[in-house]
């Protein structure tokens, strides 16, 4: 169930006991704690494992998390900690082509890892905006941007039964209620 | 032109490249000049492009999801016994009004006065009277009528029978006057308090046996106190003196200057202004012991009259008890004459005084060979 409070308000609701709260933060988050674990390499299954640590931990310190708008840091950086731990807990001989490997995947996560950290941050949030901001511009929205091939306007106009003309204003007004969502469940402008 | 010259619908159009080029050219000369707020509003919009762009975010099963959130509930209840006084705040109003049950009720069980009862005429051979209060008038009562607290009651012509609440039953001789001044107990009658007054007359008292001193039973008369823990005794009062007699158990008769125990056998005379004296009761009864010698039946081995009496402390010495006239009791009540024998009430009689001992050691003996040994 998408929630419209931010990360601060559920972190306080969780720490007055508030189950819902504490539904609503796994909802929001448990795409982006397991795409970075299976990102850092580890299989389903391994994923899986560093899932339930992860959220366990972020439940053992739900009552002491001071900074609230850095919750989604706080839980890729736990998330990376953790693969890194049950890697190094089932470490065997590694064949050659698997260590190259490693280190390819190393690397590339040590250039990509700030700005595409913030970027599934972002879209944890705007998952959840989604289903927030209405169901017109649900759908022009996720075709605009979401939708693989990337449609043009006279597709997007014959799906939605929307004139090509509406399509610019139509997608401004629902960027902006986007954003006013966003803000509020505390992603920052800058 | 007030109006802002480039909208966010421009700059959206601006970053995905479908401006015509008057429009991108007005757009960018814009954005050069350094408006603020579209900066703004192109970062956030290139921020939300790049976040949509990284791509779906992987979802893990829904086992997993639900897993994680029953976490939440199980870590609650593992905390509750650590929180062992969280029932309390909603039992606290019931534990209150408990205490405050308790402590009433052991309020109401333990204070002697907290309820008040009656006494009611048992026998009676000739009409009693009784009234309300020192001064109300005397009343005819019936046998069966109830009295209170406050009331008094007097025997006229004849004996009458008095039940009290707590099982005691006060004989009253002809003439004999009582007043309750006090009948009460606290709830379920474990403690009790009986008070009379008996200014006149005799009266024959039995009380049940009393637990601890929890209870308490006594007479007052203008000169003496007799508190007694389950007895059987006899009081004779005048106004200026009381004699009781023990039949059964142990009374403590408290004169005007001192006071004593006085076993079953024994008498006790109160005069005003005299040290009590204590002594063999006048006459026998069933349940009197044989080998403290005969008793007297013409007159009373224990008179208020004066003679040698038994050091303070209670001298075994024998003493010769002094004679005095007798008097005959109506009912085979023990009675002492209240004739002053050839001293006064203070004089040394044939008795022991209170003190140290008084009411255990032995008994003087009077004059008619009883004795010790």
């Amino acid at each position: 169930m998408p929630s419209p409070h931010s990360d601060g308000e559920l972190l306080a609701a969780c720490a007055n006991q508030e189950g819902w709260a504490w539904d609503a933060l796994v909802d929001r988050y448990a795409g982006l704690v397991y795409s970075v674990a299976l990102r850092a390499g580890l299989s389903q299954e391994d994923a899986a494992d560093v899932f339930q640590t992860v959220f366990a931990t972020l439940l053992e310190h739900v009552e002491g998390i001071r900074t609230p708008q850095g919750l989604a840091a706080w839980l890729i950086t736990t998330t990376k900690r953790e693969a890194w731990r049950l890697a190094r807990r089932s470490q065997r001989e590694p064949a050659a082509s698997e260590v190259a490997e490693a280190l390819a995947t190393a690397a590339a996560w040590q250039n990509s890892a700030r700005a595409e950290e913030r970027h599934w941050a972002d879209r944890a949030l705007i998952a959840e905006a989604l289903q927030q901001v209405g169901e017109r511009c649900r759908q022009l929205l996720t075709l605009l941007y979401l939708e693989p091939g990337e449609p043009s306007y006279d597709e997007i106009s014959a799906r939605l039964k929307m004139p090509v003309g509406s399509i610019g204003p139509t997608r401004a007004r629902c960027l902006a209620k986007m954003r006013e969502l966003l803000r509020r469940m505390g992603m920052d402008e800058g | 032109m007030n109006s802002h010259p480039v909208t966010f619908e421009d700059l959206i159009d601006w970053l995905d490249g479908r401006l015509s080029p008057e429009a991108l050219h007005r757009v960018e000369e814009h954005l050069a000049a350094g408006c603020a707020a579209c900066q703004r509003d192109v970062a956030w919009l290139r921020r939300f492009q790049g976040a949509v762009r990284a791509g779906e975010l992987a979802q893990p099963p829904a086992a997993l999801i639900a897993r994680a959130k029953a976490s939440f509930g199980a870590r609650q209840r593992a905390r509750l016994p650590r929180r062992g006084w969280a029932p309390w705040p909603r039992l606290a109003p019931g534990l209150a009004a408990l205490i405050v049950l308790l402590a009433l009720t052991a309020y109401l069980t333990l204070v002697p006065t907290a309820f008040a009862h009656g006494a009611v005429v048992a026998l009676a051979s000739a009409p009693a009277e009784a009234r309300r209060g020192e001064d109300g008038a005397w009343q005819p009562l019936a046998v069966g009528s109830r009295l209170q607290e406050g009331d008094w009651v007097r025997a006229r012509g004849g004996t009458a029978v008095v039940s009290l609440f707590d099982g005691s039953t006060l004989e009253l001789q002809p003439e004999a006057e009582v007043s309750f001044t006090s009948l009460r107990s606290g709830l379920f009658g474990i403690v009790r308090r009986v008070a009379l007054y008996q200014p006149a007359g005799t009266v024959s008292y039995t009380v049940p046996p009393l637990s601890g001193s929890l209870a308490a039973f006594a007479v007052t008369s203008p000169v003496a106190q007799v508190s007694v823990r389950g007895t059987r005794f006899v009081v004779t009062a005048t106004a200026s003196q009381t004699q009781v007699e023990v039949l059964e158990g142990t009374v403590m008769v408290a004169g005007a200057l001192d006071s004593g125990a006085v076993q079953a056998g024994e008498g006790a005379i109160a005069a005003a202004g005299a040290r009590l004296r204590i002594g063999p009761r006048a006459l026998p009864t069933p349940t009197a012991t044989p080998g403290r010698g005969p008793q007297p039946t013409s007159g009373p081995a224990l008179s208020p009259g004066p003679g040698p009496g038994r050091p303070e402390g209670g001298s075994p010495t024998p003493q010769p008890a002094r004679p005095g006239p007798s008097t005959p009791r109506p009912g085979g009540t023990p009675q002492a004459s209240p004739t002053p024998g050839p001293g006064d009430a203070n004089s040394p009689g044939p008795t022991r005084t209170p003190g140290p001992g008084s009411g255990q050691g032995p008994t003087a003996p009077g004059p008619h060979g009883q004795g010790s040994g």
